[in-house]
């Protein structure tokens, strides 16, 4: 439930835990009662009004007075200036009452009074005014006194007993001063008819005032016609009763006598039911002054009993009917006061429903369009006459979203816009409804002033997710006092708001979201298909199918089986089909993390490279995300790549040969030279006699082992220098670094090395290229012959390793007993063009390790704790296969 | 007797086929495959000429025909080579050899080279 809680003179905000009906805060500045505005009048005229309405009500008390009585029988000027103050402010109050003072003393000086006692009786009246006036004012309320039964209880207490009892002391003890009348009796009379002045002039004064400062020109008209029947009964029993017509019959005659009020107690109870508090005053004071002016002038049915008997059992009565009577009207009107707020709020309570209904079943496309009508149908039933819904951006300003103006509506002054701009981000601050009653009102001394257009406005928060997403600003030119049971509604009504914005605002984010997932999707160069766990495609952009051709399987659509059709590619013999099948559902069934598959599809002349590759969908559900991609470049790059490092290799393994020239050469001159010295001595042999056969075996014998030595150094040069394709076979580790090492031994001679190995007994086997690996292995071995160039005192020595390095991998170690890498260049050495040869190219270790890493394994060069450089490789082992 | 041949190579076809082709001119011939065979053989014997490889594993064919000089050995020496070069046949020759002869040789320059050592060991 939400209250108003005013926190300055022209905002009104609606806190959360203040009660929405209850006394307001003593002592705040607040917002005035809506029963004591007096728009449009400024003081002089209602210092005029109060004056114009003492004078008049001092005739009439005068022409009520039972002389020589001092004290009329009902003494309306009091109670007529009472009612006067209390439907202003206080600070007013001296203004008026001296404005009364003049007609006070131009009435009573026609009486035979002495000064000094009408200045008594003057101050006396005001005292009770005042009394009265006061005592209401600190028990006033939000609502007019005859509004509820407690405002009337506090009216009792303060005008209809305290006022007249308290003021009565003064007044007797100045009659009895002054003109030497009983004490006693004076208090009476005056205690009984201003009490019954009180009870039926403030209700009727103030009823008419606020009948006429608030004249409603809507008012139906069968009202006005009713209150003209009921004040011609009135008047009509009231002529009749004192013009004597009734005593003419009996039973009438019987029933005025017999029982006062009789025949005007049908009139009095109509205008008490049908008209309030009001029409209770006005009808019980015209009924009390014509029975008390019957009573004082001898007429009507009590002229025959003396006055003084008779007066104070008919003020009494009068006094118990008019207050049974206020009462009677005022629950009525709080009734229906009670009824027209209820209807009210039901009213608002239908709004609220139709318009969540409403909001809730349009489409989310739709609600935009929906929600300015809506608008306009709050704006009705509130008395707005301007809606408008501002969005609250990221950085916290407010961005008009929506909006409605009545067509009625007057144009906006200057400034007024910006005004009800500063309300909503007030309210958007606060995070609680701001609310304006009225933007011309000025509020002084707690009460407002009599000016004021009644502009208003009001801005409420719509919360979503604990903070603000937008503001409701409502604003009118005019109209009613602030309704507020609707805006203790506010929240409700905000948070209905909120929820449509909130929704619109989801979906416009989710719809940008989708078109820019869309967006995203179609401007891949990659085909992607987005599968759910059982391989239904959710989503697929145009490049897949467009990647896809020349597999007709491939082809999908959305919501298609994927799986279904890679399975009926399967059974049209495509081998490619079942090893989608496998990948996509291993990642479907998250056994993979990551699969991809490699394929070629004919495009007319030329072959087309594609690669499917499947990642797990990251979200609860499961599933998978293909992506289809046109790997042709990729792989042609690659080709040129390999074809680049292949030739590359090529190269450096003829300037490898090349720069053993002499060695190889030598290698090759040995057998060659046992050959020809061979044949020679053979020819010899055979010239001579006799021919020893068993020589000549032995000599032919040598030359075709020779040849064979011979053959097989041109056979491990032409392996070597062979320019091919790359031919992973099983590779024998241990055998291809002895082939190696034959061949490096002359240079080894030649260079005076020690070429040492190093192996374990089992040999150890690779999947690879046998003669790259050998090219790596010649490659370290030739550097590290070299490396020993400039040792000539200490050992010249290289000693190859080949060992089991664990179960997966092997361990291939080529060092030297040389000087050793220069500190910080163990990774440099393996870069393309470092080197530290005069002539070398710096390519030998950089294709060694691109082999390596080709062949799965890696390379690394450190020095050894005995001195010289190590250089070694790992492998992945394989095992050996027959 | 027959004059004495030594030959020295680390390669063993090699040195059986230069052994064959001396005995077949009338040498008597001894094979030794390292050089420090032939300094164990050399104080006990007086060949009339060394026929040397240049390349062996443990020694350098001139770098032993410097220690035979400094072993007061003064047979003549003929080196042979698998692969020679200019730098170190000026070196060999300078040093005092016979010749030198890189593989293939022809078996006509051996024998005439073998011939002249054993001239110049004779005078």
């Amino acid at each position: 439930m939400i209250g108003a809680r005013h926190t300055s003179p022209q905002t009104t905000r609606l806190g959360r835990t203040i009660p929405t009906v209850g006394p307001l805060e003593r002592g705040v500045p607040d917002q005035p009662a809506a029963w004591v505005r007096m728009k449009g009048l400024t003081l002089p005229a209602v210092a005029l009004m109060a004056a114009a309405g003492y004078y008049v009500a001092s005739l009439v008390g005068f022409q009520l007075r039972l002389a020589p009585a001092t004290t009329s029988v009902l003494w309306p000027p009091n109670a007529t200036l009472a009612a006067i103050l209390m439907l202003t402010a206080p600070r007013r109050w001296p203004v008026i009452l001296l404005s009364v003072l003049p007609v006070h003393l131009f009435i009573q000086m026609h009486t035979d009074f002495p000064i000094s006692l009408i200045v008594a009786l003057f101050v006396t009246n005001c005292s009770e005014a005042v009394i009265a006036a006061g005592v209401m004012y600190h028990l006033r309320d939000k609502s007019s006194p005859f509004d509820t039964f407690r405002g009337l209880m506090g009216f009792f207490v303060a005008a209809v007993i305290l006022a007249p009892l308290l003021s009565s002391f003064g007044d007797a003890a100045a009659v009895m001063w002054f003109r030497g009348e009983p004490y006693w009796r004076v208090w009476q009379t005056r205690l009984f008819s201003n009490t019954l002045a009180e009870l039926t002039v403030v209700p009727a004064v103030i009823g008419v005032v606020l009948t006429v400062l608030h004249w409603d020109t809507n008012r139906p008209r069968h009202r006005v016609i009713e209150a003209g029947i009921l004040a011609f009964g009135v008047a009509a029993t009231g002529w009749l009763t004192l013009s004597g017509s009734v005593t003419g019959i009996d039973t009438v005659g019987a029933l005025s006598t017999q029982t006062p009020l009789a025949l005007q107690l049908p009139f009095l109870l109509w205008a008490a039911v049908r008209f309030g508090p009001t029409g209770t005053g006005i009808s019980v004071l015209a009924t009390s002054v014509v029975s008390a002016w019957g009573v004082v002038h001898g007429v009507g049915p009590f002229a025959a009993v003396p006055p003084l008997t008779t007066l104070p059992a008919l003020t009494i009565s009068l006094i118990v009917v008019a207050s049974a009577l206020l009462c009677l009207g005022t629950l009525v009107e709080e009734r229906r006061q009670t009824h027209l707020t209820l209807h009210i709020r039901l009213e608002f309570e239908r709004l609220l429903s139709r318009l969540s209904a409403a909001l809730v079943q349009t489409p989310g496309a739709q609600l935009a369009d929906a929600f300015e009508p809506w608008l306009g149908h709050i704006g009705r039933v509130l008395g707005f006459e301007r809606l408008t819904v501002f969005a609250v951006s990221d950085r916290g300003t407010l961005t008009s979203l929506y909006a409605w103006t009545d067509d009625g509506a007057p144009e906006l002054a200057d400034g007024e816009e910006l005004e009800h701009l500063r309300y909503a981000r007030e309210c958007l601050q606060s995070h609680e409804p701001v609310l304006v009653p009225g933007l011309d009102e000025t509020v002084r001394d707690g009460l407002p002033s009599a000016s004021g257009t009644g502009r208003r406005a009001a801005a409420i928060p719509l919360i979503g997710d604990r903070q603000p997403i937008g503001v409701l600003a409502l604003g009118s030119a005019h109209g009613p006092s602030w309704p507020h049971d609707h805006l203790a509604h506010a929240e409700f009504l905000g948070e209905v708001l909120a929820g449509a914005l909130r929704r619109t605002q989801s979906e416009e984010a989710l719809r940008v979201s989708q078109e820019m997932k869309s967006a995203i999707l179609e401007s891949l160069t990659s085909g992607v298909a987005v599968l759910d766990r059982t391989g239904l495609l959710l989503r697929i952009n145009n490049r897949w199918n467009q990647l896809a051709r020349g597999r007709d399987w491939l082809h999908a659509e959305h919501e298609g089986d994927f799986l279904r059709n890679c399975r009926l590619g399967f059974e049209h013999g495509d081998r490619l089909a079942s090893n989608v099948i496998v990948a996509v559902s291993s990642v479907l069934d998250g056994s993979r993390d990551r699969v991809a598959v490699e394929y070629w599809t004919e495009a007319g002349p030329t072959v087309q490279w594609r690669s499917l590759a499947a990642v797990p969908l990251n979200r609860a559900e499961g599933g998978a995300v293909l992506t289809l991609t046109d790997i042709t470049e990729l792989r042609r790059v690659e080709m040129e790549a390999h074809r680049s490092r292949e030739e590359l290799a090529h190269v450096s393994r003829l300037a490898t040969v090349g720069e053993m020239t002499a060695s190889l050469a030598h290698q090759l001159n040995q057998p060659l030279g046992a050959i020809l010295t061979n044949a020679q001595a053979g020819v010899r042999i055979m010239n001579s006699e006799p021919i020893d056969l068993n020589l000549v075996r032995e000599i032919l014998a040598d030359i075709a082992e020779d040849d064979r030595r011979a053959s097989e150094v041109i056979t491990r040069l032409r392996t070597l220098l062979r320019k091919g394709d790359l031919e992973m076979t099983q590779v024998n580790v241990t055998a291809a670094i002895r082939d190696v090492v034959d061949l490096v031994s002359s240079e080894a001679i030649i260079r005076n090395v020690a070429v040492m190995l190093d192996f374990d007994q089992e040999p150890h086997f690779i999947r690879g290229d046998r003669v790259q690996l050998q090219q790596v292995i010649l490659n370290l071995l030739h550097n590290a012959m070299e490396a020993l160039n400039g040792e000539q005192d200490g050992p010249r020595r290289v000693i190859v390793e080949c060992r089991s390095k664990d179960a997966q991998r092997i361990a291939v170690s080529v060092r030297d007993t040389g000087p050793g890498l220069n500190s910080g260049t163990e990774e440099v050495v393996f870069e393309p063009f470092y080197t530290t040869k005069r002539m070398g190219m710096g390519l030998g270790l950089s294709i060694a390790r691109s082999i390596v890493e080709a062949h799965g394994g890696s390379i690394c060069a450190d020095n050894h704790p005995n001195g010289g450089a190590v250089f070694e490789f790992h492998l992945p082992a394989q095992i050996r296969t027959p | 007797m027959a004059p004495e041949i030594f030959v020295v190579d680390d390669d063993a076809p090699v040195r059986r086929a230069v052994d064959r082709l001396l005995r077949t001119a009338g040498y008597s011939v001894r094979t030794f495959a390292s050089a420090k065979e032939v300094l164990d053989a050399i104080p006990d014997s007086n060949p009339v000429c060394l026929i040397i490889d240049v390349r062996m594993p443990d020694c350098n064919g001139v770098d032993l025909f410097d220690t035979l000089r400094r072993s007061s050995s003064c047979a003549p020496v003929i080196f042979i080579t698998g692969h020679g070069d200019i730098p170190m046949a000026v070196r060999a020759i300078k040093a005092g050899a016979i010749d030198f002869l890189a593989k293939p040789f022809d078996d006509r320059a051996l024998l005439d080279a073998v011939a002249e050592a054993a001239r110049k060991a004779h005078h």
